[in-house]
């Protein structure tokens, strides 16, 4: 399948699911080819619903969901071959052998690459044949991205599979992300809810809370827009009066605040001020924690 | 659809030891059921009708935990949304569930007729009305298989068991009654074709209906359920934290 790199890899428009609980209310979003996405939210903000409506693993009650131009589920063949999921607990026969299930999984797919299987088997030295049960949850989570990749798609969906793996192996996982995307006609959206991960692999970050996306959008323009604003010396009363902020807070020499308009603020406040660029984790508690506001 | 066909029957017959002590339970408990039935025909407990009675309740029991121990295995390791993460139809999934069950009923057709015709020609009783019953068999084994399938489809694994048994049950005392009492006078041949020929419409309407509700509506709870994802997550965080506690122990205990 050829993929015009101009079209966004992933589009969703206006997906809604509702259960007795909870709800995704109308998630609207778009992936370009060539970025790792970062998809952000605390447990149970609908990261997990998300993807899974993607993939058709549940039927979404409204809005329309296009993988590489194709509709799903209409074409869920032809986008499944061209995608690859891991979700949030690794979907592999535990009863089965790693060697067992690869060669069950490509009967499917027309791509298979078996060299890059091996190679990566090899790297990550998962055995081929013990049973998935006797393998750690790290190895787990290698094992089930060998076999999300082995098919070579152009579209990786990835439910928190850095979630509960020790600092080594997460590394291993993000290194091994960032090699799948050195072809730029290839995407990787990877939920978490751990900012360091998306903060260092991430070029691209979407925020769900609450199954609302709160924002989507390139993480350098992003943590260019908002930065920290802090002033020093007394004019408090004047500073949460400039309509640019919020979260205005005293601090013991002055006053410090928030901006998402970085680009404005600066030409239109003088004073005596500087700014601070925020972490994707400040950002992050910062957007979630704003919205109750 | 070949692969997945296959990897049903794989599944059939990968034996589970918990699920083959159960089988036994059960058996054991509808052998004893049947004797109360049969009655003063169990003191000739060698005689050649009630060995074929046996044989197809032990044909009827391989079915029902072939059928049981995939579906378990399938909803214990997650494979339903496994499955769904490959390119195929969802339909697809049906269809190898259907076909690979119609194929595992064939065998075992097969392989009962086969002991059941060796049982009657070794006492010298072999004849074209008395091996009609085999048709009967199939009949029960189409129904058990649907049974279980339409529950699977519906309603996913839970309590698949005890859904599994009672069919065995109603099966297993529907083909003594229809096979070996002639109830209402009734011809067995005709007896034997009608209910074979209404097994066979109920199974593949199901299979088509099934085919139809999961194209629509997708797949039962196993992987729709927010409130099982929960408790997933849970346990596993459980087993993340007995892990490190285990392996603190182990780091105090070597320092030690």
């Amino acid at each position: 399948m050829s993929h015009n790199h101009e079209q966004p890899l992933l589009e969703v428009r206006g997906l809604s699911k509702s259960y007795q609980d909870f709800e995704l209310k109308d998630v609207n979003f778009q992936m370009p080819a060539g970025t790792i996405m970062g998809f952000l939210g605390r447990n149970g903000a609908g990261k997990s619903t998300t993807m899974k409506a993607i993939m058709d693993l549940i039927k979404r009650d409204d809005g329309e969901i296009r993988v590489l131009g194709k509709s799903m589920p209409e074409e869920e063949v032809a986008v499944k071959e061209q995608v690859g999921y891991v979700g949030d607990t690794p979907l592999l026969n535990n009863a089965w052998t790693m060697e067992r299930t690869l060669n069950f999984a490509r009967h499917f797919y027309p791509n298979w690459n078996q060299d890059a299987v091996e190679q990566n088997l090899e790297r990550f030295e998962i055995p081929r044949d013990k049973k998935v049960s006797e393998l750690s949850k790290g190895m787990k989570v290698k094992a089930s991205l060998i076999l999300a990749m082995a098919h070579q798609p152009k579209l990786l969906l990835l439910d928190e599979p850095t979630s509960g793996l020790d600092p080594v192996v997460r590394t291993e996982v993000l290194d091994l992300l960032l090699g799948f995307v050195q072809d730029e006609s290839r995407g990787v959206l990877f939920s978490s809810h751990i900012t360091s991960d998306v903060e260092k692999i991430a070029d691209w970050v979407t925020i769900i809370d609450d199954g609302h996306i709160y924002i989507s959008e390139d993480k350098e323009s992003l943590l260019d827009r908002y930065q920290r604003i802090v002033f020093l010396g007394s004019g408090g009363g004047k500073v949460t009066e400039q309509p640019l902020l919020f979260n205005c807070q005293p601090t013991m020499d002055g006053y410090v605040g928030y901006t998402d308009r970085f680009d404005r603020f600066q030409k239109v406040e003088a004073g005596n001020w500087h700014s601070e660029r925020l972490t994707l984790e400040e950002l992050f508690v910062l957007l979630t924690g704003r919205k109750g506001d | 659809m070949w692969p997945l066909v296959r990897r049903e029957l794989d599944g059939m017959v990968t034996i589970n030891l918990k699920r083959s002590f159960q089988t036994y339970v059960v058996f054991g408990l509808v052998l004893i059921l049947l004797m109360w039935v049969l009655g003063p025909n169990v003191t000739d407990i060698f005689a050649t009708e009630l060995i074929s009675l046996f044989l197809f309740l032990i044909g009827l029991l391989a079915a029902g935990m072939s059928l049981l121990s995939t579906m378990e295995e399938d909803a214990a390791n997650r494979q339903l949304e496994f499955l769904q993460t490959l390119p195929v139809r969802k339909t697809d999934i049906v269809h190898a569930k259907f076909l690979s069950s119609l194929l595992l009923c064939g065998f075992l057709f097969v392989w009962v007729s086969i002991l059941v015709s060796a049982n009657l020609l070794i006492n010298d009783v072999w004849t074209v009305e008395s091996i009609r019953i085999v048709f009967l068999y199939l009949a029960v084994l189409m129904l058990l298989a649907t049974g279980n399938l339409l529950w699977y489809f519906l309603r996913g694994s839970l309590h698949g068991g005890w859904i599994n048994y009672a069919l065995l049950l109603n099966g297993s005392v529907f083909l003594l009654y229809m096979g070996f009492y002639s109830p209402f006078g009734i011809s067995k041949t005709f007896l034997f074709s009608i209910s074979l020929a209404i097994a066979g419409f109920v199974y593949i309407g199901c299979w088509w209906l099934l085919a139809k509700r999961v194209k629509n509506k997708g797949f039962p709870k196993e992987t729709d359920d927010p409130e099982r994802e929960k408790i997933e997550k849970r346990a596993e965080e459980l087993k993340r934290r007995y892990a490190e506690r285990q392996a603190k122990k182990n780091r105090g205990s070597k320092q030690k």
